[in-house]
């Protein structure tokens, strides 16, 4: 499904991603492991659209598609979604009018109508209880004044809402304590299936202690060195990344 | 004559050119029917119509506790000590133009509690651009409890720019309550200029709010001098100016407490793309004896062009020494990350701007309590942001 080709990228100059390659199939789950500034977090924004990176060399195909051709929404439309390792605080928007309005344009790009109001807050209610969230959630903005883990929980709970096909989910295990990593790896483990792939970006292998990966690739100086499967992982936490 | 000598004045004040002529010639008046003021303003229970500065019976349905006086009734009303003293000490000009000016009228608000919002009709029917001035006058009186909504709109809009000066004053009796949206209809011609001047006074547990929308004239002048007279009193201005091309609007404020345990509140936001210029000057003049004085002043404008301006003074002079006054001002741009963010989950470019920008001007919009009014203004920064290139 997702295919990345000798992908090269640089901001301001300093070249960060150097010919790296990734091959994703369909109900994938790939971890993506590296030191700081190895280029994880640039993938995954380079994944998802952000303008702000140049990429110089490469090609990126989604589904035969050349995904770098499209902007940031007409990647989402097509069933990418990153999780942000920082998400942003919009005071002023509430989750539930977010949810609605996202939900809405990607209907929209599909041709279809907006869902009933009713049913759009069963969906919501049925995946707030998957994260164990409460249901005033919905009307407190976007991120403003959320815990770390309540942020983190918020991006699953838009995942689960978006149903996406290729899901980035950028450290999504920072910041988060051993209670809110389980709710949030029981929210992605419920929400694995046998068309949607995982792209799962972490330092650690505590997140990989409860979901496991198919493949794990280990990212330095802007390309992947190494690739095995989940034992790969355990090797690291003992090793550490100057074994590899 | 009088009309022009003041025109000439204003102009010379704020050093204004008209970039159209100003027509001379009476408006007809008799041509306007009910529906004519219905399908301008909408369809209400309770409406004032103010025709070409002169108040119209005909077409008005009062609610049973306001009355309408002209402006020679004033002395009977006993309004000349408790009013024209306070213009005439915090703004002598405008005392001036305001005895020059001719068209007005009194609006009296008995005791007792309104069903319904009383909408302030504003009609200019000049066929050609003109200069339209007016004085209004509003006493609400003890214990009574209001809510209105002044809206503005000319016959001819769409051809005939107009130039607009209104003088309002406001006297708020003890424990009055009273809350007021200032609707800049969109119809308005795209060269029209306003000055809007407001002078309030407020005595004992009296409370005024009043919600200022500037979208569509070419030039605004709206200015604020409010004066908390007695305890207990509070008063709460809020504004969202949405500016494009080469608008301007200027806001003057002055909030002077002159007794204890009152509250002052501004909020004054705005949207700049453009060349569009905005200025925030206020003022908050805390009296010796006011102890106790909670103030807050605020100004927050995003800028979504180069060339935009906006100048903002916000200010403070404190003579007391048990008060909670707080001033904030912020100008800034949208911020990227929020956009990359909203993009990534499918929103495109011109509804993230959207959202964004009234999300920023959430807190002021959060105050409209009345959903029909609320309804408006978000239509109205719909249409004003779909503008945008």
């Amino acid at each position: 499904m997702l295919s990345i080709k000798n992908l090269h990228c640089e901001v301001s100059g300093n070249k960060i991603l150097t010919g790296l390659n990734l091959d994703i199939k369909p109900g994938e789950v790939h971890a993506i492991m590296g030191p700081n500034g190895s280029g994880k977090s640039t993938l995954a924004s380079v994944i998802a659209g952000n303008e702000n990176y140049e990429l110089t060399d490469g090609e990126v195909n989604f589904f035969g598609q050349d995904l770098l051709d499209l902007s940031p929404e007409e990647r989402a439309h097509q069933g990418v979604f990153m999780s942000f390792q920082y998400p942003v605080e919009i005071p002023g928007v509430s989750v539930s009018n977010f949810i609605k309005t996202a939900l809405g344009e990607q209907r929209k790009s599909q041709g279809l109508e907006p869902l009933k109001a009713s049913e759009l807050l069963s969906l919501m209610k049925k995946n707030l209880q998957l994260l164990n969230m409460d249901s005033s959630f919905l009307s407190r903005s976007m991120n403003d004044g959320f815990s770390g883990g309540e942020k983190k929980r918020n991006e699953i709970f838009q995942l689960a809402m978006l149903k996406p096909k290729l899901c980035v989910l950028d450290e999504t295990d920072s910041g988060l304590d051993i209670d809110a990593l389980k709710i949030v790896a029981k929210g992605i483990n419920a929400l694995k299936n046998k068309t949607r792939s995982f792209i799962i970006i972490t330092h650690y292998q505590r997140l990989l202690d409860y979901i496991q990966p198919d493949f794990v690739h280990v990212l330095a100086n802007g390309k992947i060195v190494k690739s095995g499967d989940f034992t790969l992982a355990l090797e690291l936490e003992k090793s550490g990344y100057d074994g590899v | 004559m009088e009309s022009k000598k003041n025109l000439n004045l204003l102009l010379e004040k704020f050093n204004l050119a008209l970039n159209f002529q100003i027509d001379d010639a009476l408006p007809e008046t008799d041509k306007i029917s009910k529906e004519d003021v219905v399908q301008l303003f909408g369809r209400h229970k309770f409406f004032i119509t103010i025709l070409n500065g002169q108040f119209n019976s005909e077409l008005s349905a009062l609610p049973p506790n306001v009355q309408i006086y002209t402006l020679s009734q004033a002395d009977d009303l006993g309004l000349d000590s408790n009013f024209h003293s306070h213009v005439s000490q915090s703004n002598p000009n405008a005392y001036t133009e305001a005895s020059l000016i001719k068209n007005g009228l009194i609006i009296g608000v008995e005791k007792g509690g309104a069903e319904d919002i009383l909408y302030v009709n504003h009609l200019s029917s000049h066929e050609h651009s003109c200069f339209n001035e007016l004085r209004q006058v509003y006493v609400f009186k003890e214990h009574c409890s209001i809510e209105l909504v002044e809206q503005f709109a000319c016959m001819n809009h769409f051809r005939a720019p107009q130039f607009n000066n209104i003088i309002s004053e406001f006297v708020c009796e003890k424990n009055s309550s009273v809350k007021i949206s200032r609707i800049g209809s969109m119809s308005n011609h795209v060269d029209s200029k306003n000055i809007c001047r407001s002078f309030v006074k407020l005595f004992e547990k009296s409370n005024f709010s009043i919600f200022d929308f500037t979208v569509n004239s070419a030039w605004s002048n709206n200015n604020f001098n409010v004066l908390l007279s007695e305890s207990l009193a509070s008063c709460n201005l809020y504004s969202i100016s949405c500016l494009n091309g080469n608008q301007r609007v200027e806001n003057n404020i002055h909030v002077h407490h002159g007794a204890s345990d009152c509250y002052s509140r501004q909020i004054y936001k705005g949207v700049f793309d453009d060349e569009a210029f905005g200025s925030f000057d206020s003022c908050v003049l805390v009296s010796k004896k006011a102890q106790k004085t909670i103030a807050i002043q605020q100004n927050n404008s995003i800028i979504l062009s180069d060339y935009a301006l906006v100048k903002s003074n916000p200010q403070l002079e404190i003579f007391a020494d048990d008060v909670e006054c707080s001033h904030g001002s912020t100008v800034g741009q949208i911020d990227e990350k929020a956009l990359f963010y909203l993009r990534s989950r499918g929103v495109n470019l011109r509804l993230a701007y959207n959202i964004l920008l009234k999300a920023f001007l959430s807190d002021v919009i959060e105050k409209i309590t009345n959903p029909v009014i609320k309804d408006a203004v978000l239509s109205d920064l719909d249409k004003k942001l779909s503008l945008r290139k």
